[in-house]
């Protein structure tokens, strides 16, 4: 587009018949003066003139005498494109309206603050959404400390001006930007933009991941019609209330905002919203259907809701359409790890909601590293809160590579007070015996836990998973010492440090990955053993804990190979009098390396006592 | 090139003193009269060799004007070391050092190494500092001080290894090792018990 017509079109959609010129007079001599011109002189160096320079110094000093702010780095950036239109002839105040009114829309209270609390709270909002999008690259960026105060205040703040070098691919990117209306546009562009890059971002070296992400940018309108497309998807795939959640107004202090912001580990869905989902046929809306609600909830965004309360709390009552866990569906951490790879053929194709019993109660985890290190200190599932459990599903979801993971706000009390209200119906609901309808009653003594019959169907599937997992618990005492661990062997090995252990799976067929079976892998000094996992040990010493499956000798290892494009899969081939190969599946790549290592060193060990014939 | 140390670094101090033209002309050799204000940072790195210990540095340069009231200690935190940098020609920005360092001594991490550069010195002209106040300061506070240019050259080199230099020492007095130790941990969670297995050898084959 040619700068007429661009100028055209930009105090068509900027000054809204504000036509009037007037003086652009004033002095030079705020307190930061100083720092105001030495900006304007380095403003876009190799373009601006000098003259230029003393016309951006001037502006600098108006805005910020007009509108009472105190000038900040930025503001500069944001100002010479508007600027350059001077020179093809808008008047000095038409350039200034248009850089005022495009700071109002755009940037509206980014640089009113001193502090930039309002970019801080953006900064909060932005980790939520990363991790919403693109959990992957969100919990990369969390293990590794680097938070968007690190790379993304620029993008915010000019919104991308000063990352821009050519900029008539800054006019072509707000122009587009302007199109959209939306003062909040620029996160989900940013996001567009990060996602665009993530597989670099990922691979690059934690040291430079930083370097990395500042130097992402718009190099030319291809990109740019890439990133906006992308950004407008990401915009359309949030569920509505997540969406106006961002954009209420908040009637609290700056102070209260934020520290409302840092203590939410993931977005809120609005208790309406999954109402509206969970009774599809009822009018769920008082509004009789005409309501932004109502036309937002027939949109194509599935939600997976599981009701992650207690046992005891769930059987006062269940809402439809969700699925019922709770802590004592999972027998350890590793179950619950696993958990979301049953889910698969839903991954990116659904919302999935956490449902707990009220809001969450999480202390700000700023400045404490990251999300994954407040939990994982968990020793004992059993032991958690239901917060703590709600977090252990979101971050297994999301290390799952789950996107889209949210919690519902207020929790099952919100929801019920609403679904009452309607009159809609929740499952087993007893309103005269219901906590949720009777407060009181929480503080009577509860009666012995029960599922009740109606939740049976709800669960069957889910039940069904766990006894796969439980049949494992009572391994068959009846073979002799060789076929099974037994609890004072497991002791003697946890006391001695060249024993490792590896959880992990096993598979007999590379194609058939699916039906790989849960075991632990053993190494001492001298043997290679694979049992099933190990059931409760608390009894006597004598007790068989685990059945081995497999036992080998180390100095008889040959050889591993990793199964191509899969760097958790590896099969170990020892000698015998036939060969043989065992295949494991592993957490990680970096556990899978971990068990070769370990293999390898006691092997190297045997043979430096020569006791391998090299 | 295998590194033995790797040093977080951070430049501090107030806009437009030369944070980002001592970085670049340090790492890149080149000096841009013409560089743009850093509304972010700039991460850079050098590797360098002190002695015998190869060293990576990796440079936090951050933009000086505008302080986030609670995201500040993000740029500094775990540095090893902050270059404090003011600029001769220019009063304030040397009491902005002051405060800087005020700072870094409540929040950053306690062993952090401080040296300061009193940077523009082509302009000595215009100097407003005297030498001699600078340099009793750094040496009340235990920095050192160099007198810099990023347009000549002249003590950038010296200033940045003189902080690497620092961090060294202050770790051979305090014990830390130089190479990290290559301990491994293992653990694994199984019923109610966690099972944790430390690994001492790094050998592999």
């Amino acid at each position: 587009m040619d700068t007429p017509n661009r100028i055209f079109k930009w105090t068509t959609i900027l000054l809204d018949g504000e036509v009037e010129d007037f003086p652009l007079l004033c002095r030079l001599d705020l307190p930061n003066q100083d720092v105001i011109k030495v900006d304007s002189e380095r403003t876009r160096m190799r373009l601006i003139n000098k003259q230029e320079k003393d016309l951006i110094e001037l502006l600098l000093t108006y805005f910020c005498k007009e509108t009472n702010i105190n000038y900040k780095q930025g503001m500069n950036e944001v100002l010479a494109p508007f600027l350059l239109f001077f020179r093809d002839g808008l008047s000095l105040s038409k350039v200034y309206r248009l850089y005022h009114n495009f700071v109002a829309k755009f940037l509206e209270n980014m640089f009113s603050d001193d502090e930039f609390v309002i970019l801080e709270s953006y900064f909060v909002l932005f980790k939520l959404l990363l991790r919403y999008y693109d959990p992957e690259l969100g919990l990369f960026l969390d293990d590794n400390k680097i938070g968007p105060e690190l790379y993304a205040t620029p993008w915010f703040i000019t919104l991308f001006a000063s990352k821009i070098a050519d900029v008539e691919v800054l006019y072509e990117l707000w122009e587009k930007y302007m199109n959209e209306n939306d003062k909040l546009f620029f996160l989900f562009v940013a996001l567009a933009l990060m996602i665009k890059s993530r597989n670099s971002i990922l691979r690059s070296d934690p040291s430079l991941v930083c370097q990395h992400l500042t130097e992402l940018t718009f190099k030319n309108l291809e990109v740019i019609e890439y990133v906006l497309e992308l950004s407008k998807n990401l915009k359309k795939n949030l569920p509505y209330s997540l969406y106006i959640s961002l954009y209420k107004p908040s009637n609290l202090s700056i102070d209260a905002f934020i520290a409302q912001q840092y203590s939410k580990f993931c977005l809120k869905l609005s208790p309406r919203e999954l109402i509206l989902k969970c009774y599809p046929l009822s009018s769920a809306c008082l509004c009789s259907g005409k309501c932004l609600w109502c036309s937002k909830s027939k949109s194509e965004n599935r939600l997976l809701i599981f009701d992650c309360r207690k046992a005891d709390e769930q059987r006062y009552g269940v809402i439809p359409n969700t699925i019922s866990l709770n802590t004592q569906f999972f027998y350890d951490m590793e179950s619950l790890r696993d958990f979301p790879d049953r889910y698969l053929p839903f991954k990116g194709k659904v919302h999935i909601v956490l449902l707990g019993n009220e809001d969450l109660k999480f202390k700000e985890y700023r400045n404490k590293g990251s999300l994954k290190g407040e939990v994982y200190d968990l020793k004992n599932i059993e032991e958690n809160t239901e917060d703590k459990f709600i977090l252990s599903l979101y971050i297994a979801f999301s290390e799952k590579k789950f996107p889209y993971v949210s919690v519902v706000d207020g929790g099952f009390y919100a929801c019920h007070n609403l679904i009452v209200k309607q009159g809609l119906k929740l499952i087993n609901h007893g309103p005269d015996t219901c906590i949720y309808c009777n407060p009181k009653l929480q503080d009577l003594p509860k009666e012995p836990p029960n599922i009740i019959s109606g939740l049976k169907n709800v669960f069957s599937s889910v039940k069904k998973y766990f006894k796969k997992l439980g049949s494992d618990k009572n391994p068959k005492t009846t073979p002799g010492p060789s076929t099974v661990i037994v609890k004072k062997n497991l002791e003697k090995w946890k006391s001695d440090d060249s024993v490792c252990f590896f959880i992990c799976k096993q598979y007999e067929n590379p194609k058939n990955l699916e039906n790989a079976e849960n075991c632990i892998i053993i190494i001492t000094r001298s043997k290679f053993l694979v049992s099933t996992p190990f059931s409760d040990i608390s009894s006597s010493s004598d007790m068989a804990v685990g059945n081995i499956k497999a036992k080998v000798r180390v100095k008889d290892f040959m050889k591993a190979a990793k199964k191509r494009n899969l760097q958790t899969a590896i099969t170990f081939y020892f000698k015998g009098k036939k060969l043989i190969t065992l295949s494991f599946l592993f957490k990680s790549a970096i556990e899978a390396k971990a068990c070769l290592v370990q293999l390898r060193a006691h092997f190297n060990r045997l043979r430096e006592m020569s006791l391998i014939a090299t | 090139m295998e590194v033995d140390r790797e040093f977080k670094i951070v430049t501090l101090g107030e806009g437009r003193v030369g944070k980002t033209s001592l970085a670049m002309r340090y790492v890149r050799g080149q000096f841009n009269e013409k560089e743009q204000s850093t509304t972010n940072a700039n991460f850079l790195e050098k590797n360098i060799r002190i002695n015998e210990t190869s060293i990576k540095l990796n440079i936090w340069d951050t933009a000086g004007q505008e302080r986030f009231r609670a995201l500040a200690p993000n740029y500094y935190r775990e540095a090893k070391g902050a270059l404090l940098v003011y600029d001769i020609t220019d009063k304030e920005s040397f009491w902005k050092v002051v405060s800087w360092v005020e700072e870094l001594k409540m929040q950053a991490d306690k062993d952090i190494s401080f040296v300061i550069a009193g940077n523009k010195c082509d302009l000595e002209l215009d100097r407003q500092i005297p030498k001699e106040q600078a340099i009793a300061y750094a040496k009340q506070i235990g920095a050192a001080h160099y007198s810099t240019s990023a347009k000549s050259g002249m003590g950038v080199n010296e200033c940045f290894e003189e902080i690497a230099k620092l961090i060294l020492d202050k770790e051979s007095r305090s014990g830390s090792p130089i190479r990290s130790s290559k301990a491994r941990s293992r653990v694994i969670v199984k019923n109610q018990e966690e099972v944790v297995k430390k690994k001492k050898s790094g050998g592999c084959c």
